[in-house]
């Protein structure tokens, strides 16, 4: 299956297409079906799927392990730190009215915007991490 | 920043947040983990505190996530009750985060060692969240953070029946946290909110509804599940015996304890004792079992041979006193069972904290090892002996205080059985403990090799043994706080 | 009027018998992958009851769109992302700890696990 060129191929050409669709999902999570999880998960696909036609060795070339974990942890803050930054500014955690620089309306979709990154960042790695942490038993 | 206000939110974002970072920060350079878990410890101890003297100075608070107004909005309930348990998951995390280092060492290969400190933090946070959130979705997801976190922390134990007994407690965690989402869904079938007030309020008028009824049993089957009431609790000593010592010590102060409070919270504030007493008896269903397991969990210990096992079964018995109290309908009973709630985290936290020093020299914890211990390890048995003595029940330890109140709350509602059972079972207690003082205190060593005791491993036991002695001995202002709390709990009785 | 339950709420009976079948595999199969396929069953279940729950009759999918007066409650959708989220955790857990024991006992049958640990204690007691 490693030297099969129709699968390689077709990988090449399909992936920057699902990493595409994916963030589009994210930024139109507000207001269609979508959002930080399901783009997560789909900008996961693709990595997942480059890897399971090239091998994990492959994919550590493009995304190494340490940086995989480093972004697990960077969603979450990224999420509790814009909860963080409107405790300091006065409000709740969260109240996304309250973020430096946005009234209630622009804070409201722009602070939506921010912590589904955040969740973005955190589901993909995670999901990556789950599949490479089973996969690397039976790589090779 | 306004401190004051976001202390609820803080109390569970902080340490959340911190554990990210070390995660973060643990890749890049592992020496600063440690540290940095021990200031969050201190600071998560430190607005628990402040949120403690807030709540009994200006009465409960109602924290809005984002400032929305439930029931739209999530929201952090805190009254008299929730900010005892927080109080004493917070202290105790705390306390135990000086005993972390040391046996992290020996007991964690290095470079897991970062992540174990952050799933740790992520376990108290996930514990604090249960106990302090008004919501009851978040209910589910706080117990699923900290359910998650304990499955991997047992796993991390190092032989390979932590991997077994991890999987038990996987499966039928599961179970029980499926259940108790079932209920929930039941609940929000029957009254349309899944803000805990708002429930109380639109319940009362579907007390004879099926879906209510429904919900009722299939909760409370699933937190007894989690709480390892009797004949569900064999997911409990494998899961205690087999995990590193300070995940034993920190799981059996807090994590069943924090499912005991959940049920009170069902029965009393959710249910309320009216649904109880006119509808469906589950209280004196669910107070019965509780004696059951006191009995059994004290006649289990009585048989084993590693002092791990011997402490994990008599958390089943003394699980059993908190359920038995608590569903008694009776003031006193349920000081009683917030007192015991107190005295067991601090005593069966400190047992553990006990059998992790003899395992740090030993590296095994059976009870025949034990033979002479006072020769050679004489803080570890002094520790020890203020913890027995606190579990059997002797006046001037906390122990005492609590079985006093449970007793009185018996004798008040003219349950005599109980009252027979509570005492029948300090007897056993007396004797399992003694199988163990004895050994230590009264046979000779087989040989005299003599044992390092760390000061930062005694530290934190001889803290818990002092609170322990020190709750035994001044009970009132403490006793203050329960009896608000349970004033509280029982205006609904009318 | 079993037949309108039938015919009407056979989401429900799904339901029921989803959890029922979960339990079963969970408590009958004696291979640890088996056990955590029951698993993921069960939480299924609870996932298709809380989207029958969100059923508003007549109402359309919980999606802005123009003349469109009346909705599904969306709320028991958000729970079940998160539902969702928890099951696949707990499945990673699982297969991971499942990994784990086959690596150590060098099988994933409980009761050839059980008898591992059985021989374990008696060596222990001797």
């Amino acid at each position: 299956m490693n030297k099969d060129i129709i699968l390689k191929t077709t990988t090449r050409i399909i992936v920057p297409f699902i990493l595409v669709f994916s963030l589009y999902v994210l930024a139109h999570g507000e207001i269609s079906p979508g959002g930080g999880f399901q783009g997560g998960v789909i900008f996961a696909a693709g990595f997942i799927l480059y890897s399971m036609v090239f091998g994990v060795e492959e994919l550590y070339k493009i995304i190494s392990k340490k940086v995989i974990i480093f972004l697990t942890a960077l969603g979450v803050s990224i999420y509790t730190g814009v909860g963080f930054i409107t405790m300091l500014n006065g409000g709740k955690f969260l109240e996304y009215a309250k973020i430096p620089g946005f009234d209630m309306k622009s804070g409201n979709a722009m602070g939506l915007l921010f912590i589904e990154t955040g969740v973005f960042i955190t589901v993909f790695s995670v999901m990556l991490l789950l599949y490479i942490e089973v996969a690397k038993k039976y790589d090779n | 920043m306004n401190l004051k206000m976001n202390l609820p939110a803080l109390v569970v974002v902080f340490p959340f947040f911190s554990a990210m970072m070390m995660v973060a920060i643990g890749i890049f350079n592992r020496k600063v983990v440690p540290y940095i878990f021990q200031i969050t410890a201190t600071i998560t101890a430190y607005f628990a505190f402040s949120l403690l003297i807030e709540v009994y100075t200006n009465g409960p608070i109602r924290y809005y996530f984002g400032n929305w107004i439930p029931p739209v909005g999530i929201e952090y309930y805190v009254d008299y009750l929730n900010i005892l348990f927080v109080t004493i998951i917070a202290s105790i995390f705390f306390v135990m985060s000086f005993y972390f280092p040391l046996s992290v060492r020996k007991e964690i290969p290095e470079s897991k060692s970062y992540i174990f400190y952050s799933v740790t933090t992520l376990f108290a946070s996930g514990l604090l969240g249960i106990t302090i959130t008004g919501d009851m979705f978040n209910i589910y997801v706080f117990t699923e953070i900290s359910s998650i976190t304990a499955y991997a922390l047992i796993a991390i134990g190092g032989n390979r029946r932590s991997y077994r007994s991890s999987f038990n407690y996987l499966i039928l965690g599961t179970i029980g946290a499926s259940f108790i989402v079932l209920g929930i869904g039941y609940l929000y079938m029957a009254t349309g909110t899944l803000n805990l007030l708002d429930m109380q309020e639109r319940l009362q008028h579907v007390y004879n509804s099926k879906i209510t009824i429904s919900a009722a049993a299939i909760i409370i089957v699933g937190l007894s599940l989690k709480m390892a009431l009797f004949p569900l609790h064999s997911w409990l000593p494998g899961a205690y015996a087999h995990s590193p010592s300070t995940i034993s010590a920190f799981m059996s102060a807090t994590s069943t304890k924090v499912m005991a409070y959940l049920l009170i919270r069902f029965v009393y504030t959710i249910f309320t004792p009216n649904f109880a007493t006119k509808i469906i008896p589950i209280t004196d269903i669910v107070m019965y079992i509780s004696l059951i397991a006191i009995i059994a969990g004290s006649f289990l210990a009585l048989g084993q041979k590693d002092l791990k096992y011997m402490f994990a079964y008599s958390s089943v018995g003394q699980i059993g006193y908190i359920v038995f109290g608590a569903m008694l309908i009776n003031a006193n009973g349920l000081i009683g069972s917030i007192y015991h709630f107190l005295s067991h985290a601090i005593v069966k936290g400190g047992l553990f904290l006990v059998a992790g020093i003899i395992f740090y020299n030993f590296t095994n914890t059976k009870i025949e090892i034990t033979n002479g211990l006072f020769k050679k390890m004489p803080f570890t048995s002094i520790g020890f002996l203020i913890f027995a003595l606190s579990m059997i029940g002797i006046p001037a330890t906390s122990g005492f205080i609590s079985k006093w109140y449970l007793v009185m709350g018996a004798i008040e509602t003219g349950n005599w059985i109980g009252v027979t059972v509570i005492l029948l079972s300090s007897l056993l207690t007396a004797i399992y403990f003694w199988r163990v003082v004895d050994r230590i205190f009264f046979k000779a060593p087989d040989d005299d090799v003599k044992f390092n005791e760390p000061i930062s491993m005694i530290l934190p036991t001889y803290i818990l043994a002092g609170c322990s002695i020190y709750f035994g001995l001044f009970p009132h202002q403490l006793v203050n706080y329960a009896q608000k709390a349970v004033l509280l709990l029982m205006e609904t009785i009318k | 009027m079993i037949i309108d339950f039938l015919i009407y709420k056979y989401n429900y009976l799904a339901t029921i018998i989803l959890i029922l079948i979960g339990l079963y595999s969970v408590i009958v199969n004696g291979n640890l992958l088996k056990k955590v396929i029951g698993l993921n069953i069960l939480s299924t279940s609870v996932i298709l009851f809380y989207i029958s729950i969100s059923k508003v009759s007549g109402g359309s999918a919980p999606i802005y769109a123009e003349n469109v007066v009346r909705y599904d409650n969306p709320l028991p959708h958000v729970l079940m992302l998160t539902a969702i989220v928890v099951g696949v955790s707990i499945t990673a857990v699982a297969l991971s700890i499942i990994i784990k024991i086959e690596e150590t006992y060098g099988t994933i049958e409980e009761d050839e696990i059980v008898e591992i640990d059985q021989n374990d204690d008696m060596v222990d007691n001797k």
